[in-house]
């Protein structure tokens, strides 16, 4: 096991000589520590209970220390006219990014101009990954908005990892600040070029008292990729938060979020799709903290499972003792269209506070016989009914994206997917 | 918030009220010295006249035991348990006499029944219950034996089954829950004493209700029950069991393990009301209930109930499960756990889906007030054959005052497409518009809160038998006047 963590370790030195000051040093050894006290997943993790880490370990990825940018981009990124920071295996692209013309109030930049808060709410002890991006970046994007502006077009962040002949890792760093009274919105694409690459992604959102900020996630790495993926959230007090993940690409992928609730009367989405089939294995974990009092929380996601695609979706809420009138809504649903598919799902709840309503609910299926036989009547053919179904009941996450042009473009995006999945 | 501060109050007030069952009888022990090891299993063997195979059995239990470590995965604050320093084997001196009847038993031991409010004879007459009294570790008293007997219905004590029936014990002890289980089956295994054993022939119906009281008496004796319950073809038995427990300050380690068949056809119904010591309103002391409970529906068609009311004891660490085996069987939970002051419940049920149809169902209601912890914990498992399968689960919890807690935790798993899996739960606290209504007709606000956690609960009790459903409503309402007002 050791000599798994010394390997995982091995991009350190190299992330060390291209990111650099006193804050970020600290940080690293900070998070080598954690690593090495964590250590990896094994069986008997209850955090990875339904995922193994093994794949990921014998992968026995090297660290990608250079690479090329590419002449294009590969298409199946979000479709977004919008400024766009390119990553290319954890680095900024300057070449690939169009950066020019940013909205007033909106600031992006690498970390080597600036690295104030990067680091802050990322947990490391406990969560090997996360220390392992700490401990191994390259670079990091640093987006802020100013206090008070209203930011229209969204940023886009493309994450590509490239095409690797032998198994690479990189480590993908992005730091969201939203200021007081700030609206703003964030996309992330993940893609890959192909081959055996490994994403280990580390996202850190602080979103201030008043602001709003809609924060959309597509995971479409190529399919023999993994990624791992720990999202860090706050949210103040009257702020709003909306994080909407859609899953469908990778060999193994695990999207984390934990989110605290740091501010009253703050509201909180957690929106999500997993759409699998092959062998894939699509893995969500959320945990919400109510540190506070009278919050609200709407959780939803959803898993569409084929082939012999496994979906996991782990849900935790928790209420703090003080965190009175907590209204805290999560629901989780399932669809399996194959024999073979599985799904695993743990909602859970743990409640310190007697003022509250928490709920969460939790179904697993197929689709309806009677709705399938319904469009049938109506002249559909069968696999045509199926997959009128399956969008429609994707279709329920993207639709609550608020930013329309986010929206459209993961729609797009979606139905893209869909048309490869039921051709 | 008026009503939060006037609940608190009544539960401090309540909470000093001093356990109805605190007693102890001073009867004559026969004891195995302290501590555990292979001679005290040999002692307990021999003591019970039991077979060679069955030390043998024990014998293995005992060494997979050692390599095991106690479970820390439930919401539970455990202190270290030192298991070298309590008796594992206590019986009843007049034991040796063999009662017969109920005139041969010890009258003080008749008296200690009394004050439990267990009327033995009372119940022959009255209830047609036969009780099989547990009292520590041996049987003393069974009634209603000969009636039973008419039917071919064996209902006795399982060293009795063990000597006169050991085809049967043979066959199936150890099938659902085999000794390596987990640690306290695996020490269950090792060092029970006594418990119940049933035998439903094929296509009987047990005319009668079944029934068990178990006590725990001794200081520092661990009890130790093993049940084993077999639902032949087409049977029918329903099964009460119900527990009290004297004070004591220093914790008593119950590990019980109770294992149902049910074959073609056949249906169990197996009813608990849990009231053991839960502690004083400090947290010291109070009975550790760590229970393996699990049902193989083994036969087509054939249904396993569980209901369960669990308000005693200082932690409780009990999960009883059903194995679904045979197609379109079917497997039931419910529950109602409520913990007050210091007390820790971590609770629920396995329902495991292998044959086709099999339908489950869960219905758990957890209350929780003072600073106790309630926690459901329940896995529905969906394995690939299990066509057309179905499960409905719903979790709720209440909450009575700030500093308590409350838990989810369910792990749903579907490895088949036709199976419909349902899963809600939710966590509320009593409205101040329900207490207002109550309080507006005429209601205290004990009386008001009663009657509301009691509909939170109706579900549940509802599908206690009978004959135990009097017994139940008493016990809630005790347990409310000591918590909720």
């Amino acid at each position: 096991m050791s000599d798994a963590l010394d390997h995982f370790l091995m991009g350190v030195g190299g992330a060390k000589a291209q990111l650099s000051s006193p804050h970020i040093d600290a940080l690293r050894d900070r998070a080598v520590a954690a690593f090495k006290a964590t250590g990896l997943p094994t069986a008997r993790t209850e955090a990875w209970k339904f995922t193994s880490a093994a794949p990921l370990i014998k992968a026995n990825a090297a660290p990608v220390v250079t690479s090329a940018d590419p002449e294009t981009l590969p298409a199946n990124a979000l479709a977004v006219d919008c400024p766009t920071v390119v990553l290319v295996d954890g680095a900024i692209s300057e070449t690939l990014s169009t950066l020019d013309n940013l909205p007033k109030g909106l600031t992006v930049r690498s970390a080597s101009a600036g690295d104030a808060g990067l680091g802050d709410l990322l947990p490391l002890e406990g969560f090997p990954f996360a220390a392992l991006n700490t401990a191994s970046f390259r670079d990091a994007v640093m987006i802020e908005v100013a206090a008070g502006q209203t930011v229209e077009t969204p940023v886009h962040i493309v994450s590509l990892s490239t095409h690797a002949k032998v198994p690479q890792i990189s480590h993908p760093r992005i730091c969201i600040k939203v200021g007081k009274g700030a609206i703003a919105a964030v996309a992330e694409s993940h893609i890959g070029e192909g081959g055996v690459s490994f994403a280990n992604v580390a996202v850190e959102v602080d979103v201030a008292d008043d602001a709003v900020l809609t924060h959309v996630k597509l995971q479409d790495e190529s399919r023999d990729g993994f990624h791992t993926a720990m999202t860090a959230s706050k949210v103040g007090e009257k702020a709003t938060y909306e994080n909407v993940v859609i899953q469908m690409g990778a060999s193994l992928a695990r999207n984390e979020i934990r989110h605290t609730i740091a501010g009253s009367h703050s509201e909180s989405r957690l929106l999500g799709a997993y759409l699998g089939d092959g062998d894939q294995h699509l893995d969500n974990t959320t945990f919400v903290d109510h540190a506070v009092a009278d919050t609200e929380l709407d959780e939803v996601y959803k898993g569409v499972l084929a082939g012999k695609a496994r979906g996991v979706f782990q849900g935790k809420i928790l209420v703090r003792p003080d965190s009175q009138r907590t209204d805290g809504n999560q629901m989780s649903r399932a669809l399996l269209l194959s024999d073979k598919a599985e799904a695993n799902l743990k909602p859970e709840l743990e409640i310190y506070a007697d003022d509250v309503k928490c709920s969460h609910g939790a179904t697993v299926g197929e689709l309806e016989e009677d709705q399938l036989f319904y469009l049938q009547a109506r002249g559909l053919s069968r696999p045509a009914a199926r997959a009128l179904l399956v969008d429609a009941f994707v279709m329920e996450i993207v639709d609550r994206i608020s930013s329309t042009s986010l929206r459209e473009a993961m729609a797009d995006a979606v139905r893209a997917h869909f048309a490869r999945m039921f051709k | 918030m008026v009503a939060t501060i006037e609940t608190e109050q009544t539960v401090k007030e309540l909470g000093a009220q001093k356990y109805k069952y605190g007693f102890v009888t001073d009867i004559d022990m026969e004891k195995a010295p302290k501590g555990l090891n292979e001679d005290i299993i040999r002692f307990i063997s021999a003591k019970k006249n039991e077979p060679e195979w069955m030390l043998e059995w024990r014998l293995k239990a005992y060494s997979r035991w050692l390599d095991m470590t106690s479970p820390d995965w439930a919401k539970l604050n455990i202190d270290p348990i030192d298991y070298q320093d309590a008796y594992y084997y206590a019986a009843p001196k007049s034991k040796d006499d063999g009662p017969k009847s109920l005139d041969e038993v010890d009258p003080e031991l008749l008296r200690t029944y009394e004050k439990l409010g267990i009327p033995l004879k009372e119940q022959e007459m009255l209830a047609g219950v036969a009780v099989d009294a547990v009292f520590d570790s041996v049987s003393v008293a069974t009634t209603y034996k000969k009636k039973l007997e008419e039917q071919g219905i064996i209902f006795c004590s399982i060293s009795e089954a063990m000597r006169n029936h050991p085809e049967l014990v043979r066959k199936y002890m150890g099938t659902v829950v085999p000794q390596g289980d987990n640690f306290f089956a695996a020490l269950n295994s090792a060092v029970f004493t006594d418990g119940s054993f049933v035998y439903v022939p094929k296509g009987v119906r047990c005319p009668m209700e079944l029934s068990t009281y178990f006590r725990i008496n001794t200081a520092d004796t661990g009890q130790f029950e093993r049940t084993l319950i077999i639902a032949d073809e087409g049977s029918y038995v329903s099964y009460l069991e119900g527990c009290t427990a004297p004070q004591r300050d220093e914790n008593q380690l119950h590990a019980a393990v109770v294992e149902l068949i049910a074959l073609d056809n056949a249906e169990i119904k197996y009813s608990t009301v849990q009231n053991w010591y839960p502690g004083d309103e400090n947290g010291v002391g109070g009975i550790y209930n760590f229970v393996t409970k699990r049902a193989a529906c083994r036969g087509k068609n054939s249904k396993v109930s569980w209901t369960q009311v669990e308000t005693g004891s200082a932690i409780t660490w009990k999960y009883p499960s059903c194995i679904l085996q045979g197609d379109n069987s079917v497997g039931e939970f419910y529950s109602v756990a409520i913990t007050n002051n210091h007390q820790q419940a971590d609770t629920g049920t396995k329902m495991i889906h292998l044959g086709k149809n099999t339908r489950s169902t869960i219905i758990s209601k957890g209350i929780s007030a003072g600073q106790a912890d309630n926690t459901y914990r329940g896995l529905v498992s969906i394995m690939p054959k299990a066509e057309g399968a179905r499960n409905f689960t719903q979790c709720d919890s209440l909450l009575i005052g700030d500093k308590c807690g409350a838990h989810t935790v369910p792990y749903i798993e579907s490895k088949n497409p036709t199976a419909r899996i349902e899963h809600e739960a939710t966590t509320a606290k009593i409205s101040e518009d329900q207490l207002f209504y109550c309080k507006q007709r005429g209601l205290g606000d004990e009386d008001a809160v009663g009657l509301i956690v009691n509909g939170f609960c109706k579900e549940v009790m509802k599908e206690l038998p009978m004959e135990f459903s009097v017994e139940a409503q008493k016990l809630i309402g005790i347990s409310l006047e000591g918590s909720v007002g």
